[in-house]
């Protein structure tokens, strides 16, 4: 029963890396995610923060990336296919969101070689983004389940990356006493913990409301999606 | 026996979206269904809902719905993933080891394998649907409506794929809404309507019988002698010159008379038109059909068991021709 369920899941998965190959929408964020760091790298600078960037790749490539993966599995009128062949509503979009923190992590390992100094900056910054990422692949999750097609992702995904790079733009020209009220968001945290992790300091502390935030997003996830009917 | 449908209905508020449908499709067997385009819209809608059916409604083969297959005309493809591709997801998907050249064979799509599925046309699409069923190997074959949109080439591969599977010991059953192509496609013809499901060819005998018990009314259209057949058309009788008539089709225990892709309504039996216009040329092709020979462009050879003609009239109608009738049109047209 497992092997047969595990054959399912990389059958899902192999379909989904030959599809991306040729997914004009995802490559066209994926690539601009790394020509940018890239570009940002051997160009520095000056007031754009590290933060900033990695936004950008969270929810451009992360977000929109799950949302495209969901929305198209309806699009393409595939899903009945998947759910009579075995699988619930619930391993298809954990396949996806398998596929898009791949993906996220190829980009964050580009990010960390161009950006980071020693191997244990790769790996605390993988910790601090985590709660981030994975508060994307769920608004991703939701966006592809509420819409209808692509476009839809791209408008209603809009709002999300305005919000984001609205508090990122506060962050980037205030100090960090100045606004003491952003604390409450993640950014903030994800902001200063890169910081600390420049001058190798102890970080954890700034992973606290970035839990809280992951955690709550994730259960209010759990509540709504029970409440659904698939 | 591998499926069986025991009473299978939907009922919503007042209206009837399914009438009661009592069926049994044995291994080997290929039953075609001709129904509304409504209700075959509302079956499919409800297998994709199993727990929607009570369960005394529905006797499944060993495996559940995993074991049967469902060709719905909804059913998408990957469109960035090519042929080839796609036949090895599905390999993956259902856990089976295929012979993937013997498929793109059998499906006729050998020179698309390196096609991406947005690029084939939709016949060719609909081939690669069909392959996927020739992966998955279910005990139970259920089709919406398969040859919709189909060019010649891919009806052929659906032909032979339906008595493939049949072979192989499935149970095949498809639904669809024109009588033509049910008789062309299943072993077995039923027809699915509000009065609920008959077997086609009893359908056409008990008419024909109730015919027979009525000699005075059959006699008294005998003896008008019109060189005019007529039809109905609420209070107005329209009356057509017989070399009008594509083909008269009977259903229902009426009869149906084809002129220029429209259809009206005969008060007349096939039995009586084809006594009437036989000497003009029209010819009993199926029991169901009486055709105009000089409409007749093409004769179409699915199988040594299975043919159609395929008219010139501006739809390009196509009708079945049966086994016993086609050796008799050879006859009649020197062939």
């Amino acid at each position: 029963m497992m092997k047969k369920r595990l054959g399912r899941w990389k059958a899902l998965l192999y379909k989904d890396i030959c599809d991306l190959r040729w997914n004009g929408q995802i490559l066209f964020n994926l690539i601009g995610a790394i020509f940018l760091i890239s570009i940002l790298a051997v160009v520095p600078e000056e007031n754009l923060s590290l933060s900033f960037l990695l936004g950008f790749i969270f929810v451009m490539l992360t977000m929109l990336m799950q949302g495209h993966l969901m929305v198209e599995e309806q699009e393409q009128r595939t899903i009945r296919r998947l759910k009579q062949a075995g699988f619930s509503f619930k391993e298809i979009f954990l396949s996806k969101m398998l596929v898009t923190f791949t993906v996220t992590i190829f980009v964050l390992v580009i990010f960390s070689v161009l950006y980071g100094n020693h191997f244990f900056f790769i790996v605390k910054l993988f910790i601090l983004v985590l709660p981030i990422v994975a508060i994307m692949l769920v608004v991703g999750t939701i966006l592809g389940i509420k819409t209808k097609n692509t476009i839809e992702i791209s408008l209603y995904g809009t709002p999300v990356i305005l919000f984001y790079f609205f508090i990122e733009g506060l962050l980037m020209n205030s100090s960090k006493d100045s606004m003491p009220w952003l604390a409450i968001f993640p950014n903030y945290h994800l902001h200063y913990g890169i910081d600390q992790l420049y001058l190798n300091e102890p970080f954890l502390s700034y992973l606290a409301v970035p839990a809280i935030w992951m955690t709550a997003v994730i259960f209010l996830f759990i509540c709504w999606y029970k409440k659904q009917k698939y | 026996m591998a499926i069986s449908f025991n009473r299978l209905k939907k009922i919503e508020k007042n209206t009837v979206l399914l009438p009661e449908l009592s069926l049994t499709v044995q291994t080997g067997e290929i039953i075609a269904v001709q129904c509304e385009n409504e209700y075959i819209g509302h079956f499919f809608e409800l297998l994709n809902q199993p727990h929607q059916i009570k369960k005394e409604a529905i006797t499944l083969p060993e495996g559940g719905f995993q074991s049967v297959y469902l060709f719905q005309q909804t059913d998408g493809l990957y469109k960035r993933l090519t042929v080839m591709q796609m036949l090895k997801f599905w390999c993956k998907l259902y856990q089976k080891q295929a012979d993937l050249e013997l498929i793109l064979n059998l499906c006729e799509l050998q020179t698309c394998a390196t096609k991406k599925a947005k690029l084939l046309t939709r016949s060719e699409q609909c081939r690669l649907l069909f392959a996927s069923a020739l992966i998955q190997q279910a005990a139970v074959y259920i089709f919406e409506d398969p040859s919709l949109s189909l060019d010649l080439q891919s009806k052929h591969v659906l032909h032979n794929l339906l008595i493939h599977l049949a072979d192989r010991g499935a149970a095949v059953l498809l639904f669809t809404p024109t009588l033509e192509e049910a008789i062309r496609l299943g072993h077995s013809v039923y027809r699915y309507s509000n009065r609920g499901i008959r077997q086609l060819e009893q359908d056409i005998e008990d008419t024909e019988d109730t015919v027979e018990e009525k000699p005075g009314e059959e006699m008294s259209s005998i003896q008008v002698q019109l060189d005019k057949i007529s039809a109905k058309i609420e209070d107005k009788i329209i009356l057509f010159n017989p070399l009008e008539i594509d083909y008269i089709e009977a259903r229902d225990g009426q009869t149906y008379l084809f002129v220029n892709d429209e259809e009206f309504a005969s008060s007349n039996t096939i039995k009586t038109l084809e006594e009437r216009l036989e000497p003009l040329g029209f010819f009993r092709c199926h029991r169901s059909y009486l055709v105009n020979l000089q409409r007749v462009r093409e004769i179409i050879i699915w199988s040594k068991n299975s043919y159609s003609l395929r008219l010139d009239n501006p739809p390009g109608s196509t009708i079945p021709l049966s086994k016993g009738n086609y050796s008799k049109l050879k006859e009649l047209i020197h062939l």
